[in-house]
């Protein structure tokens, strides 16, 4: 069993994971990410690493609340313990010095692409860090990034801060900045994985995204993670999750996370809460 | 009462002129002529508040923008409803409304690219945009900023961060999202009368809340979702359908859990039963609606444990089969043996049409079999008495026109809340209530006179209260000493009913099942007086329909009582959607046709459609034969299912038995032949309240008052009849928040009873009844007066295997007042 040392609300929707897990503190690195089950009756789900403390043997990440299995994660309190939590997987993020590196998160990469734009100073790169949200008040991290980063900037939908618009508008933001990449990682949800690897094309500008499929066990057996990289299949916990964005097939991958839509909304057809879901009735009415 | 017609005025709206009936508000006026004028916080239920002011207008000869909404329209008035400066000022007031809800999709030029490949955000906790609301493209709020063209808001975001209440049953609250229009807190104030709703803080921390921040549970919320159903945004959800979005349309039916008989809207999505609310039809429930019909549809029905194929048990193997396996199987088992070796049961939740079908099926292709039904269970005292009862006009809406309202063992918080709105509007209108209740319920905290006798005991005070109101003398003494409610309180009583003109009296379940057969002396009795309007309240959907169908007629060979205590033998046992028993009842072969399987084993198992897949007609208290309509039509599949209606089974059943065809091959040759068997019920689903044409033979009951009983350590023993039960079902093993509110679990005592016996609420307790013994969760219950240990009657056992351990107290539920002793110290007590 693995004890969670905290579980922080961080923006709406987005949940902070911290769990102690020596093992995994141990040898974790940026773009790694680790399989959790929130209860034993629950299911296995994969979580991008966000940082670690590897002298108290903890290990961060930040998820959002999309469904039963994050639902119940979110709903963990400090003291309350786990029964997987299997890590560190996938080979992570490359890193060294590239030159000039941009780091882009959205929605919970803004969590995990922090490891990847330290590792990627640490390695010597000049590291820009750009983060995005539809609106300010979901924007987190955003202290953290100054010390790992030459520059941060933000971008809001409606903007509420920074700049006003989306991941298509970094090339023109880049641009103004005087910065030509020599690399791009995004960490973020799908779609803007994928709009980012569109925009960067035909600038010629190397594009790593972190996929996220649907995932069972993490090692290379179930074989449900697989995608379409320059026509051949590749796992996601193996063989990546980092790829050249450029090469992914993206239409086949959306349409193979939207495989199990019905089924996942089932399980949240419940009019019991959330926090005593199968309790059975211990809240006792009148 | 004669009702006054308003008179009719004129006036200006918009350089138009318009008529409108006196004592209306500027804003209603113009409604009323189909101008209309933006407003998040208005309602015509509701009074006035004021609080969104997108209704202000200009009116000629007063200063600044008044509100349409709180402004009474007068003779002659000339108003403004739209002008330049009027819709700078709605979209300045709408922006300072956006900067506090989370709107960038609005305003998002990626929003349709989005939707394309987002399919999952909905899932979400919080909503933080319009893409992750369930309120998306039905939000009032949404279609205020497309009307006014919002494109931009200029104002910086203020998101309150507060955490989204979802502990409580039934509907999450996100006040994040609240725009506080206050229509939820008029809503539970003004309509229902309940005021579980208040703004609590001021100024920017303001917040819809309960009073001390207590759950909704604890709050006394009757989870009736008026206020989901009446929020502008997204801010109170459904937690079980709110996942579908927008429906695709509402269908109208009449709820399937209790004999109310209220009007519901049914959303459906993709062709599936969504979430249902309350219609808007005067006749009954006039847009309220209960914790049952409002939440527990979905649940009911969609269950992943439904059952969906017919099964048959082959040797050691219960497995799926055709339908026409199925049918041969049971087929077979009845051909062997002789009709009277069969037995069946039917329940009373089943339609008009299955329940004439499993008659006809009895008498016609088995005669001599035997049928019962648990109705004679919730309508005790024999068919002629419950005839007699509706031998008077019923009428549900007119209890809000009475002065004088006797309660008897009746709590509407979560079962009959409809009856409990109209009780308040009486009261409102300066009604007097007196409550016999041995608990408090929802409706003690407004009675003028609160007469809490021993349980078991309603029947000797209602002897005494109905001789008031017949204007004889009742015999109070006797009443008190048997009751051990105070002399003073019923003379006080007695008084304010004797002074009564329009009196209604309502017997509840609680009284009628348990309260002895001096409560229904004492209902018979109140028949003969013309200023009574009597409404017992019974549980089974469609109780009423098996009276009037003669089931309750018939002397079965194999009554549900023998059946239940194991006294007989039937060969073959034919369940339909009756389960009254918790293990394999005793008999050769056992066929159960339901919407679950059994908890026990079958030797044939034939699904039933459920009230969304079939057609049919209930008859309510009132007597009006109302139509339950088909929301769900898929053809046969593993998803779908192979429900068939159970009429339907019985016509399959019936030409696999005889070799001619039956009569009964569609619903309208079913309905076709009721009528003709049964000349009181109308051919067609007809909403007509009726009255039964049999009179009351007088003098067959007696009163018969039990004495008190409540030495040190021991407890008189209440049993309540459960009625969260459908079809055999017992709905709280489906509907999750039912199962959180706990409300018919364990043994339930007063908590100074507990203390003195050291038992803490909710550990397992032993309890002992009259030599047997079984073992039960301990629960404190403040409402339980003390020396009285209430527990549910397990009717219904469906899957709840914690509850089967309270089998042993079941036989003993006809014995009112029988005691228990819960056993005390270390070697009797479990830890919870």
């Amino acid at each position: 069993m693995y004890r969670i040392v905290d579980v922080k609300h961080v923006v709406p929707n987005m949940h902070e994971l911290i769990v102690e897990a020596p093992a995994v503190a141990e040898s974790v690195q940026p773009g790694n990410f680790v399989i959790v089950r929130a209860d034993a009756q629950g299911e296995r789900i994969p979580l991008s690493v966000a940082d670690w403390d590897r002298d108290a043997g903890t290990v961060t990440s930040v998820f959002m609340q999309v469904g039963a299995s994050t639902a119940k994660l979110a709903r963990l309190k400090a003291g309350d313990t786990i029964p997987t939590y299997a890590g560190p997987l996938g080979r992570g993020t490359a890193i060294s010095k590239f030159g000039t590196v941009i780091c882009i998160g959205g929605c919970y990469g803004i969590g995990s692409i922090y490891p990847v734009a330290r590792a990627m100073k640490e390695a010597g790169n000049k590291v820009f860090t750009i983060i995005e949200a539809r609106s300010s008040f979901l924007l987190y991290w955003r202290d953290k990034f100054k010390d790992v980063s030459d520059g941060v900037f933000e971008i809001t939908r409606d903007g509420t801060a920074g700049k006003k618009g989306h991941v298509s508008a970094i090339p023109e933001l880049l641009q103004s900045k005087g910065i030509q990449p020599d690399l791009v990682v995004v960490n973020g949800c799908t779609f803007q994985m994928m709009r980012v690897s569109t925009i960067t094309r035909s600038p010629g500008w190397k594009t790593i995204v972190n996929m996220n499929p649907i995932m069972i066990d993490g090692t290379g057996m179930c074989g449900v993670c697989r995608l379409s990289v320059d026509g051949q299949t590749k796992f996601a916990c193996v063989d990546g999750p980092d790829f050249d964005g450029h090469k992914i097939d993206w239409d086949e991958f959306l349409a193979r996370r939207k495989s199990y839509s019905p089924e996942e909304v089932e399980p949240l057809r419940k009019s019991g809460c959330g926090s005593h879901a199968g309790c059975g009735g211990k809240e006792q009415g009148r | 009462m004669a009702l006054q017609e308003p008179k009719t005025l004129a006036m200006q709206i918009n350089h138009r002129r318009v008529e409108f009936p006196e004592g209306v508000t500027v804003l209603r006026a113009a409604e009323l002529n189909g101008i209309k004028i933006p407003s998040l916080c208005s309602h015509k239920d509701l009074s006035a508040f004021g609080s969104c002011r997108m209704c202000m207008v200009e009116i000629e000869g007063m200063r600044g923008y008044p509100l349409a909404c709180d402004t009474r329209a007068q003779e002659g008035m000339k108003v403004l409803t739209e002008s330049v400066r009027l819709r700078e000022l709605r979209i300045e007031i709408l922006k300072l409304l956006l900067s506090e809800h989370p709107s960038s999709c609005l305003l998002c030029d990626e929003s349709d690219d989005c939707k394309e490949y987002q399919g999952t955000i909905r899932k979400t906790g919080v909503s933080t945009g319009c893409r992750f609301c369930p309120n998306d493209h039905q939000c009032e709020l949404q279609d205020l900023v497309e009307e006014l063209g919002i494109k931009d808001i200029d104002y910086p975001i203020y998101y309150r961060g507060l955490e989204p209440e979802q502990d409580d049953p039934f509907y999450d609250r996100d006040y994040n999202i609240c725009v506080l229009c206050g229509r939820c807190v008029r809503m539970c104030q003004e309509v229902r009368g309940t005021s579980v709703l208040a703004f609590s803080w001021r100024g920017r921390k303001a917040k819809i809340g309960t009073a001390f921040d207590r759950s909704h549970v604890q709050a006394g919320c009757e989870f009736c979702g008026a206020c989901v159903d009446i929020c502008p945004t997204g801010a109170l959800a459904d937690k079980a359908s709110k996942w579908d979005g927008k429906p695709d349309g509402f269908i109208t039916t009449t709820c399937p859990f209790c004999a109310v008989g209220c009007q519901l809207d049914v959303a459906h999505k993709d062709g599936r039963l969504s979430s249902a609310k309350a219609a808007l039809d005067p006749e009954i429930n006039d847009g309220q609606i209960c914790v049952k019909g409002r939440f527990c549809m979905p649940e009911a029905t969609h269950h992943f444990t439904r059952a969906r194929k017919p099964m048959v048990r082959k040797g050691r193997y219960f497995r799926e089969s055709t339908w026409e396996e199925a049918i041969h199987a049971v087929a077979a088992a009845i051909s062997t043996v002789q009709p009277a070796d069969i037995a069946m049961l039917v329940s009373p939740d089943l339609s008009c049409e299955g329940l004439f079908s499993a008659g006809w099926f009895a008498d016609s292709v088995i005669p001599g079999a035997s049928l019962d039904t648990s109705a004679r269970d919730l309508l005790p005292g024999g068919a002629q008495l419950w005839k007699a009862f509706f031998s008077k006009p019923i009428s549900l809406k007119d209890i809000s026109r009475c002065d004088t309202i006797l309660s008897v063992g009746l709590d509407t918080r979560f079962h009959f809340s409809i009856v409990g709105v109209q009780i308040r509007r009486a009261i409102a209108k300066g009604a007097k209530l007196i409550a016999v209740d041995a608990r408090s319920g929802n409706l003690t905290r407004y009675t003028d006179d609160w007469l809490q006798p021993m349980p078991g005991t309603e029947g000797a005070l209602l002897v005494a209260l109905a001789a008031a109101i017949s204007g004889e003398t009742p015999d109070s003494e006797r009443a008190a000493t048997s009751s051990g409610v105070a002399p003073e309180k019923i003379a006080h009583a007695v008084k304010m009913l004797a002074s009564g003109h329009d009196i209604a009296v309502l017997v509840g379940p609680q009284a009628i099942q348990n309260g002895g057969p001096a409560v229904l002396a004492a209902m018979a009795s109140l028949l003969k007086s013309p200023s009574v309007r009597l409404v017992p309240f019974y549980f089974g959907a469609n109780s009423r329909g098996v009276l009037e169908l003669g089931m309750l007629d018939r002397t079965p060979s194999f009554g549900i009582e023998q059946l239940r205590s194991g006294s007989v033998h039937p060969k073959v046992l034919y369940l339909v959607g009756e389960v009254p028993f918790s293990k394999r009842p005793d008999c050769d072969f056992l066929v159960v046709q339901d919407i679950y399987l059994p908890p026990f084993d079958a030797d044939v198992f034939l699904p039933a459609a459920s009230f969304a897949e079939a057609k049919g007609t209930l008859i309510n208290i009132e007597g009006r034969l109302q139509e339950a309509s088909q929301i769900e039509s898929f053809p046969d599949g593993m998803r779908t299912g192979f429900a068939r209606p159970d009429w339907w089974t019985f016509t399959e059943l019936a030409a696999a038995v005889k070799v001619s065809p039956p009569a009964l091959t569609s619903l309208e040759a079913v309905q076709a032949a009721i009528s003709t068997a049964f000349p009181g019920i109308p051919a067609k689903a007809d909403r007509m309240p009726r009255v039964s044409p049999e009179a009351f033979p007088p003098g067959v009951l007696k009163a018969e008052v039990t004495s008190l009983n409540g030495s040190v350590g021991k407890f008189r023993l209440v049993p309540s009849p459960a009625g969260f039960t459908h079809r055999g079902i017992n709905l709280v093993a489906k509907v999750e928040g039912l199962a959180m509110l706990a409300l018919e679990e364990g043994i339930r005592m007063n908590p100074a009873d507990l203390k003195t016996l050291g038992i803490p609420s909710g550990s397992e307790a032993e309890v002992c009844v009259t030599g047997t013994t079984t073992k039960a969760i301990a629960i404190s219950d403040a409402e339980c007066p003390a020396g009285c240990a209430y527990f549910t009657v397990p009717t219904t056992c469906g899957g709840i295997e914690h509850r089967t351990g309270m089998q042993a107290l079941f036989k003993h539920t006809t014995i009112v007042g029988a005691d228990i002793a819960p056993a005390t110290g270390s070697s009797t007590q479990v830890g919870g």
